[in-house]
């Protein structure tokens, strides 16, 4: 029954009625059946509705991400991410997080117990707005690498030449995401522009009162002020439509791990094995009612305890798994030998629907190129196959050049005959 | 006998116990249990003893987080102290006992004799022994039957070691007795492979000690909380350096604060009292700290308190660095990593081929976030620098796998792929059919006004390549 609801008001976060009761516009509406339009939506700014579901989605900041959840994370939900083993590329991807919602004028907020949040904001990516001038040299494709100049370049497919490059479709008006640079470090300015709420748990000291509460002093009190900036800065659903809505940017580092005073990492038996996932109950409710969307990395190398670690899965609508190659074997694999590490896609949301699409592919890896992290299919298998099939086909060629020389010997003999 | 040590009273020790004398770990185990049960029983006993003779005795002899490693838990709680003698200390029940009063398996292989008297029946060897445990003024109020079981088992664990046909005692030959239970046990130390299986530790703290001499040497404050080793060794160790910036902060005597004025104990281990501790000494420049060993702490306090102990220590700003030694096999496998995430370097140190040498495998964490990883074998010498001597060959450069080495699978055709200059001369010289002059190909892709054309704008939701899908060929 919750869930129901839960669903409900993800469901209506895109609507812009969902303050004003239906009842307004009844005269004209005699049925119940009523024609979706597009103008009903809110129109806020870094998001777009589902082409699938009509969810309201937000961009993660990775265009790669992205296509594998879905389109985007819609509002509302929580994506879990399982750190990899030095939280390097996890606290990347929700530095990409962030800085989507800073481009996007999204407000966000941070919080953290090992790093102040406003170190974290400082590390942001500089976002590369005008990536069409920028990305041309690397991007160009073959195409374009060839003289421009000599209508002679193409021989047989000379009627390509005048097509557009196709390139500059992504810096057209729909594109949904931006590209950053991880190399460089957002101006602070851009960074400044953006409402940003802190919470660096040492600066709040957790007053050490009688709970019975499964849940630790220290999550109680970030969910506390989560909820207070929720309602403060009229992010939830139910708030009234007076000024332009916007979204709210959760990013939470590090959950878990010990400096949140949690002992989920440190024991086989942790003493408070449920703060965790109480906490992220409460975050789940938290969100479904507003206009946000949350990112949370959790130290899952460190949880021994394979089954609450599934629980805290289950907990969040989206889950991926990051694994390094750094310190690993599979670092010297040649078969890896072009990327940084393994993804996981542990779950996909299911919204509003019973199944979800799980993405096409299994074998997901990611690499950080010089200044963009992206995620790709895994092909090193594929090329391996490919350098199979062709020495399966030189070895074909070589049998049929066999087979035909003899057929020609034959006739020749047979021709031979003949004459004589 | 592996019913009497069942998982309920002795979570670590339940198998070993058997074959006491396989190998070096189980007899260790097996040191463990006994002694904390017979610290359970005899506590006021055994510190007299451990205190005297036995236990100054066994330190000189074992490296001590060796036998901290053993003992794992509460027989370090043991005070060194002597007591006056005939002064008797109230008999309580520190850890909570193990509940097996009421396990009738134990209860079955004791015998209850009479009154505080056990006897107990074993088999060695095909021929029987027993055991007589004769406790007497036991009956004390607070000291209960469990106790006294317990104490019963302690003298059949020593027994497995002790080869004498009857032991016979009473309380206040108790303390005779466990010292001549345990002294064939400490004199067993001299073993090979307790060095062997040391070499690891102690090449750690001479890392250890290494680092707090290229601290003094760089005339940086040291401040040192030693757990586990002596000041008297720790400055012997670092002769010839300038010992004066090094400040020593004493919780081995004392680490519980058992005595009246004690120098450091491991409840001081919170930022305030740290920071002061620091702060006592004026330099101008913020000291180093160093730990030896967390493993103590962590042993005192939870984890989670433990880290963030120390992740404000290095965001406070009163300590330059801390450098803390940690015996990782003494704790979870989670405990370590989560010690090693606040970490900027970890050195993990492990024996290596020769007697001196040891492989240090360095992982560093830049600011940005990058990882470097490496692997070294290095050897500290007489004077306390650390001499790196080279890489280990298994991970040198790359293996190349003679089958990946550039194969071109164009190489050992059976036909021509290629074209020689006077074939591709020919061949520009064919004129293909379908082939429009130069003019024509401009005019149908120019095309005037009037003609049809193609838009196309395109989308972001194309399905584009946008890399070129043929380049991992080889071809």
């Amino acid at each position: 029954e919750t869930m129901k609801q839960y669903c409900g008001s993800v469901m209506a976060a895109p609507m812009s009625s969902a303050g004003k009761p239906s009842a307004e516009r009844s005269p004209f509406n005699t049925t119940s059946f009523q024609k979706k339009t597009r103008s009903r939506l809110i129109s806020i700014p870094g998001t777009r509705p589902s082409v699938q579901n009509g969810q309201l989605l937000v961009s993660t900041g990775v265009t790669s991400l992205d296509y594998l959840l879905g389109g985007g994370l819609a509002v509302g939900t929580v994506l879990l991410i399982e750190e990899d083993r030095y939280d390097s590329y996890s606290r990347m991807i929700l530095k990409y997080f962030l800085a989507e919602g800073v481009v996007c004028r999204h407000e966000l907020f941070v919080a953290a117990a090992h790093d102040n949040p406003d170190d974290i904001l400082q590390e942001l990516p500089a976002p590369i707005l005008d990536d069409v001038a920028i990305h041309k040299p690397v991007e160009q494709p073959r195409l374009s690498c060839e003289p421009q100049d000599s209508l002679d370049a193409m021989k047989i497919a000379w009627r390509y030449q005048n097509l557009p490059k196709v390139q500059s479709a992504l810096a057209s008006s729909s594109r949904f995401g931006h590209y950053y640079d991880v190399s460089k470090t957002m101006e602070p300015e851009i960074r400044q522009a953006a409402k940003c709420h802190r919470f660096y748990l040492p600066e709040h000291p957790t007053q050490s009162s009688p709970t019975h509460s499964t849940m630790l002093q220290s999550y109680s009190a970030l969910l506390k002020s989560l909820q207070e900036v929720i309602h403060r800065e009229g992010f939830e659903v139910a708030a009234p439509m007076s000024k332009s809505r916007n979204i709210l940017r959760i990013g939470l580092h590090s959950l878990g791990s010990v400096l949140w005073g949690d002992d989920l990492c440190c024991h086989d038996n942790p003493s408070n094995s449920h703060a965790l996932t109480t906490f992220l109950y409460g975050l789940r409710a938290l969100l479904r009612s507003s206009l946000s969307v949350a990112v949370v990395t959790v130290p899952s190398h460190l949880i021994q305890d394979r089954a609450l670690m599934g629980s805290i899965t289950r907990l969040c609508d989206n889950a991926i798994a990051l694994e390094s190659f750094k310190g690993s074997e599979r670092e010297t694999n040649p078969l890896y030998k072009d990327y940084h590490g393994l993804l996981y896609v542990r779950q996909v949301p299911h919204l509003n629907c019973l199944a979800s699409k799980l993405p096409d592919h299994k074998d997901l890896a990611f690499k950080l190129k010089r200044k963009q992290f992206t995620i790709e299919v895994c092909s090193s298998i594929s090329h391996d196959l490919l350098r199979q099939r062709i020495s399966v086909i030189s070895g074909g060629v070589f049998l049929l050049k066999k087979i035909v020389g003899q057929q020609l010997l034959r006739t020749k003999v047979r021709t031979g005959n003949y004459i004589t | 006998m592996r019913a009497l040590f069942s998982p309920s009273l002795l979570p670590l020790s339940a198998a070993v116990i058997a074959e006491p004398r396989d190998n070096f770990l189980s007899f260790l185990s097996f040191l463990r249990s006994a002694l904390v049960l017979a610290w359970l029983s005899y506590k006021e006993s055994l510190r007299r003893i451990l205190s005297s003779r036995v236990l100054s005795e066994c330190m000189r002899r074992i490296p001590l987080p060796l036998l901290a490693r053993a003992l794992r838990t509460n027989v370090w709680m043991v005070w060194m102290s002597e007591l006056p003698s005939g002064q008797v200390l109230p008999v309580e029940l520190l850890p909570p006992p193990p509940p097996s009063a009421d396990n009738p398996e134990l209860c079955a292989e004791l015998e209850d004799v009479g009154d505080h008297e056990l006897s107990y029946k074993r088999t060695r060897g095909g021929e029987k022994k027993k055991i007589l445990v004769f406790l007497h003024n036991l009956s004390k109020p607070g000291l209960s039957k469990q106790s006294f079981l317990i104490s019963t088992v302690t003298f059949i664990a020593a027994d497995l070691f002790w080869t004498g046909d009857v032991a016979r005692i009473r309380q206040d030959k108790a303390a005779e007795l466990v010292e001549v239970l345990y002294s064939p046990l400490f004199s067993l130390w001299g073993l090979q492979e307790a060095k062997h299986l040391h070499s690891a530790c102690l090449s750690g703290r001479h890392l250890l000690r290494s680092f707090i001499n290229a601290a003094l040497n760089r005339e940086e404050a040291v401040h040192v909380l030693g757990f586990e080793v002596g000041e008297e060794e720790l400055k012997d160790g670092l002769k010839g350096s300038p010992i004066q910036r090094l400040h020593f902060h004493n919780a081995y005597t004392d680490p519980l604060g058992w005595t009246d004025n004690p120098t450091f104990t491991v409840h001081q281990f919170c930022l305030e009292e740290l920071t002061r501790l620091v702060k006592q000494t004026s330099h101008p420049k913020p000291a180093t700290l160093v730990i030896d060993s967390l493993s103590w702490i962590l042993r005192h306090h939870s984890p989670p308190a433990v880290c963030k102990t120390l992740q404000q220590l290095r965001k406070g700003g009163a300590v330059r660095a801390i450098i803390a030694l940690l015996h990782a096999d003494m704790h979870q496998r989670g405990t370590v990593g989560s010690v090693c995430q606040l970490a900027t370097s970890v050195v993990t140190v492990a024996p290596g081929m020769k007697g001196d040498e040891a492989v240090a495998k360095i992982t560093k964490r830049s600011k940005s976030g990058k990882v470097m990883q490496d692997e070294e074998i290095f050897s500290i010498k007489e004077d306390l620098t650390v001499a790196v001597q080279s890489r280990p060959s298994h991970l040198g450069p790359k293996q190349t796998d003679p089958e990946e080495q550039e194969t071109d699978p164009t190489a050992n055709l059976t036909f021509n792929l290629r074209l020689s200059d006077t074939e591709r001369e020919a061949k520009e010289k064919l004129s293909l059919p379908f082939v429009f002059s130069k003019e024509k190909k401009t005019a149908l892709l120019h095309s005037g006004p009037g003609s049809g054309r193609i838009l196309y704008e395109p989308d972001a939701n194309d399905d584009y390549d946008q890399e070129d899908p043929d380049d991992d060929l080889d071809v």
